[in-house]
């Protein structure tokens, strides 16, 4: 079976700073997969090597077994939103949807995440655009094209609490139409939420904790249990049961 | 690319910046037009005005365009389309809006004041076309320098410092080799030292065609005897051609393997 | 520069043509026609061609020549007579030898078309020649076509007027000069056009002469060239597009005025080239549209007065052997460089009380005089004098820069060679 994301020894690191060292990670078809990792622990490094944003120099990425390094049209798979994003200032929201349909070769559906209302304005230049609107046509942008594979760098790191949980309704029916999500953060919350598997980042290799068991731990009836467990795993090395 | 290319460009149509530019040179080449006694003060004054402020703006504007970018690469490069038809694509939408500003700036006053150049067509044509290829070249520059310095600043002064070298530095060094080496032929050297650098081969095609040709050629014929075979002409555009696409493939290589 | 010219004495072109002559004269003791005062040429007259009339004129007879094509070479008048054209006969020599030769004083030719005299590389082979002749007067002639068109030698008081003359306009070494004088005094040139010629009007050891009013363009090399000819004066001509302008050597006393000099462009072209020349004035010319203005080299006690500098690339250069000239009230507008001097030392010359488009002093006291001088000597224009190369960065903005600086802390130019008084407001351009 082709897995949606799968990664053998991929190493990366930046001029003398080696960040990832012969990092493995399988995302299987319909789970949802969260990255944790202290700062610099290369989340954003594995995120963006998945994305063919950073040049990998060891070690294979394939998306539904095809090479990432071969051609960019394995990311038709992949829907991304990005922290930041911009576009050609001057286009509206609907120059800019048709820019990215015309890239993917795919309609937008707009009923798929109807409650971000992007048709709202779909006339507005970008450049007129508030901070929350051009995040919800950056969700818009990831979701609506139906993808495979849904990949988030810190996705509501820097929303407020009201939207947030929108995103997140967003995100768990995402997860319920059967899509493959792989997202990095620093809230357990959004974690507890969604995440099926918990991907751990520690001197530059992937250990991959199921949710299952980091809920079976002995102290379940600790309501920290579960983020005491998260901050173990982050400073111990490797848990046998991973 | 087409795609890209064709978003950018109607991005860019849109943008202060080229209206600003064409508004700017469109005012100039209206007032050297209108005052300048003849056709060849006329494309004099406004060949100084094109080798100065075209490199000026295409370098810095090309470089903040690129910085300014940066999401919409992060984003698209996420999209399955390729870097490079991506990037070509901006580089060529930007290339054709600055161009078009340029060429509808100095042409505008051209047919409203009735200057066919004098009836020198070659004069037209080494003119707007040289003046289209400086704009070219200084975008490749630019892009290329704002592709290989990660910091914005770092990237503003290193634009800056290309435009001041090619504008002035280099003349000042071709100078100082001149005065330094004034006991030998130096005809070909200088001719040499003028087909290297863009800015000067520009002014220098464009001077041949004017009334000053006769003050180059004083001293000697070399330069008219060069620029005016068609071998010199195709080599001078080569040399132009060169200063783009040899950056543009610099910018290229280092885009395919830049971390985003 | 043109010793090429001064080879021959016209002498052996006629030294050639005697013999035949002679033989007309005397061989075939034909009964002399009725003497006339007038004789009537023409293929419809008793007199058929110029040549039997020549043969049987007397000293003061008129020959009227009726209009027709005359192919002749070698003609001499040897009496003073004059050749009236009626309706512009021509004599064509078919590119064959010279056409006339006057060797007596006091004729007078007038109304004729002289073509085709051919290319001669041993002999200055001119349509219409005279040589030790006093007060010839030529006049109203067409000249096509010719190697040379007029030659006069060891002549005095001719008046050559109203001549419309065109040469061959080839090649400098296979062309001739339009009017050609050598060794002559006391000439008078006024109101000829002389065109495709090497030289359009040349003098050489002819002093004392009048040349006015003449126009000469495009001819290959000069359009007036003078050597050794003192006390002359040239005023209202206009020199036009020639190959490199004017030429005047080695000579004093002359006096150049109301003349236009104008697009004499090309690598070393220069509206007018002094050189040698001594106690002379210049006034009121226009030089408009030259590569050099004026190009002056050992010049002394010239004066400059009143001239006009318009759009030349240099308006004047000056070599740094001429001395005590005076420039005085001239005009400098739209010149690519003003004045250039090859020598940051010495100067003698002196500017004052002239129009320099590029002044920008003010004058507080409202006396019509800048307050600051001028300093009429770019940066880059000595630059250009002693690095011709540098002549490629011309327009470019780092010589801008250079000359904006060099105008803050003057280096190159000596500091005596500036105008005390510039006229304020400069007058308008061009």
């Amino acid at each position: 079976m082709t897995l949606p994301i799968r990664i053998d020894g991929l190493c990366k690191s930046y001029g003398r700073k080696s960040v990832l060292q012969g990092l493995d990670l399988r995302c299987e078809p319909g789970t949802v997969t969260a990255v944790l990792g202290s700062n610099g622990s290369g989340k954003s490094t594995l995120i963006r090597c998945v994305l063919g944003l950073n040049v990998p120099e060891t070690g294979t990425i394939k998306v539904f077994g095809e090479s990432v390094s071969a051609s960019p049209a394995y990311r038709r798979h992949i829907g991304y939103m990005p922290q930041h994003p911009s576009f050609p200032e001057n286009l509206t929201v609907h120059e800019i949807l048709q820019l990215v349909s015309r890239t993917r070769n795919v309609a937008p559906d707009f009923n798929h995440c109807a409650s971000l209302q992007v048709e709202a304005y779909l006339g507005q230049r970008w450049k007129t655009l508030s901070g929350g609107m051009k995040q919800r046509v950056n969700a818009f942008l990831a979701m609506a094209f139906n993808p495979s594979i849904l990949i988030l760098d810190e996705p509501t790191a820097s929303l407020d609490p009201a939207s947030r949980i929108k995103f997140m309704e967003l995100v768990k029916a995402e997860k319920q139409r059967g899509k493959t999500l792989l997202f990095s953060t620093h809230l357990l919350e959004d974690i507890r939420e969604v995440a099926d598997y918990l991907v751990f980042l520690r001197n530059g290799k992937a250990h991959r904790v199921s949710m299952q068991r980091m809920m079976e731990s002995p102290n379940s009836l600790n309501p920290h249990a579960f983020e005491q467990a998260v901050a173990v795993c982050l400073e111990e090395p490797a848990p046998r049961g991973a | 690319m087409g795609q890209i290319f064709r978003y950018c460009f109607w991005d860019l149509l849109r943008s202060r910046f080229i209206l600003a530019y064409f508004g700017f040179f469109l005012a100039g080449s209206m007032g050297i037009f209108r005052f300048s006694p003849s056709a060849s003060a006329a494309f004099g004054a406004l060949l100084s005005a094109v080798i100065l402020l075209a490199p000026l703006c295409c370098q810095i504007y090309g470089t903040l365009y690129f910085y300014q970018s940066r999401g919409f690469h992060e984003l698209m490069f996420a999209q399955p389309i390729g870097r490079i038809p991506l990037c070509l694509g901006q580089f060529l939408a930007l290339s054709a809006a600055l161009g078009l500003a340029f060429l509808m700036a100095v042409g505008i006053p051209m047919a409203a004041y009735g200057f066919s150049a004098g009836g020198d067509v070659r004069l037209l044509m080494v003119f707007v076309g040289g003046g289209l290829l400086l704009h070219f070249i200084f975008l490749a520059l630019a892009f290329l320098v704002a592709v290989s310095v990660e910091d914005r600043l770092r990237g503003f002064s290193t634009s800056l410092v290309i435009w001041l070298t090619l504008v002035f530095g280099y003349d000042a060094l071709v100078m100082a080799l001149v005065m330094k080496f004034s006991d030998y032929p130096l005809e070909t050297p200088v001719l040499a030292a003028m087909l290297l650098n863009p800015v000067d081969l520009e002014r220098v095609l464009v001077l041949m065609h004017l009334d000053s040709a006769a003050l180059l050629g004083y001293t000697g014929a070399s330069f008219q005897k060069f620029f005016g075979t068609v071998l010199g002409t195709w080599v001078s555009l080569g040399a132009l051609l060169m200063w783009i696409i040899a950056p543009l493939l610099l910018f290229l290589r280092k885009l395919t393997r830049k971390d985003w | 520069m043109n010793c090429e010219n001064r080879k021959r004495p016209f002498g052996l072109c006629v030294f050639i043509a005697l013999p035949f002559l002679l033989t007309i004269n005397t061989g075939w003791g034909k009964p002399p026609l009725k003497h006339s005062s007038v004789l009537e040429v023409g293929s419809a007259q008793a007199l058929k061609t110029l040549r039997e009339a020549l043969a049987v004129a007397d000293s003061g007879d008129v020959l009227r020549v009726h209009p027709g094509t005359y192919p002749e070479t070698g003609l001499v008048v040897s009496k003073p007579l004059t050749l009236r054209g009626i309706g512009k006969p021509v004599l064509d020599a078919h590119g064959l030898g010279a056409l006339l030769v006057i060797t007596a004083n006091d004729v007078h030719v007038t109304g004729f078309v002289f073509k085709n005299v051919g290319i001669s590389y041993v002999r200055d082979q001119a349509a219409l020649g005279f040589v030790n002749a006093r007060d010839v007067r030529i006049d109203s002639n067409r000249f096509d076509h010719n190697f040379f068109s007029i030659y006069g030698a060891r002549s005095s008081g001719a008046f050559i007027e109203n001549n419309d003359i065109t040469g061959l306009y080839g090649h400098e070494v296979a062309n001739g000069n339009g009017i050609h004088l050598w060794q002559c005094d006391s000439m008078t040139v006024r109101g000829n056009h002389v065109r495709g010629h090497r030289d359009g009007i040349y003098l050489e050891f002819t002093g004392n002469s009048d040349v006015t009013n003449n126009l000469a363009e495009g001819n290959i090399r000069y359009g007036l060239h003078f050597m050794f000819s003192n006390g002359s004066r040239y005023a209202a001509n206009v020199f036009r597009n020639n190959g490199s302008g004017v030429a005047v050597m080695y000579s004093n006393k002359i006096r150049m005025e109301d003349n236009r000099f104008e697009r004499n462009w090309g690598s070393a072209a220069y509206g007018l080239l002094c050189k040698g020349i001594e106690d002379s004035e210049v006034r009121r010319n226009v030089f408009e549209e030259n590569t050099v203005g004026i190009f002056q080299e050992g010049l002394s006690r010239v004066h400059f007065e009143g001239n006009a500098f318009i759009r030349n690339g240099w308006a004047i250069r000056i070599l740094a052997d001429c001395d005590d000239n005076l420039y005085e009230g001239n005009r400098f507008a739209g010149n690519t460089f003003d004045v250039s001097y090859n020598s940051s030392m010495h100067n003698s010359n002196v500017f004052r009380g002239n129009s320099w488009d590029k002044y920008r002093g003010y004058d507080l006291n409202h006396d019509g005089r800048g307050d600051i001088p001028y300093r009429p000597v770019e940066l880059q224009s000595s630059l250009m004098d002693h690095y011709p190369e540098a002549l490629a960065l011309m327009r470019s903005h780092f010589l801008t820069l250079l000359n904006l600086l060099e105008k803050q802390f003057p280096v190159l130019a000596p500091k005596s060679l500036e105008d005390d008084s510039p006229l304020f407001p400069p007058k308008a351009g061009s």
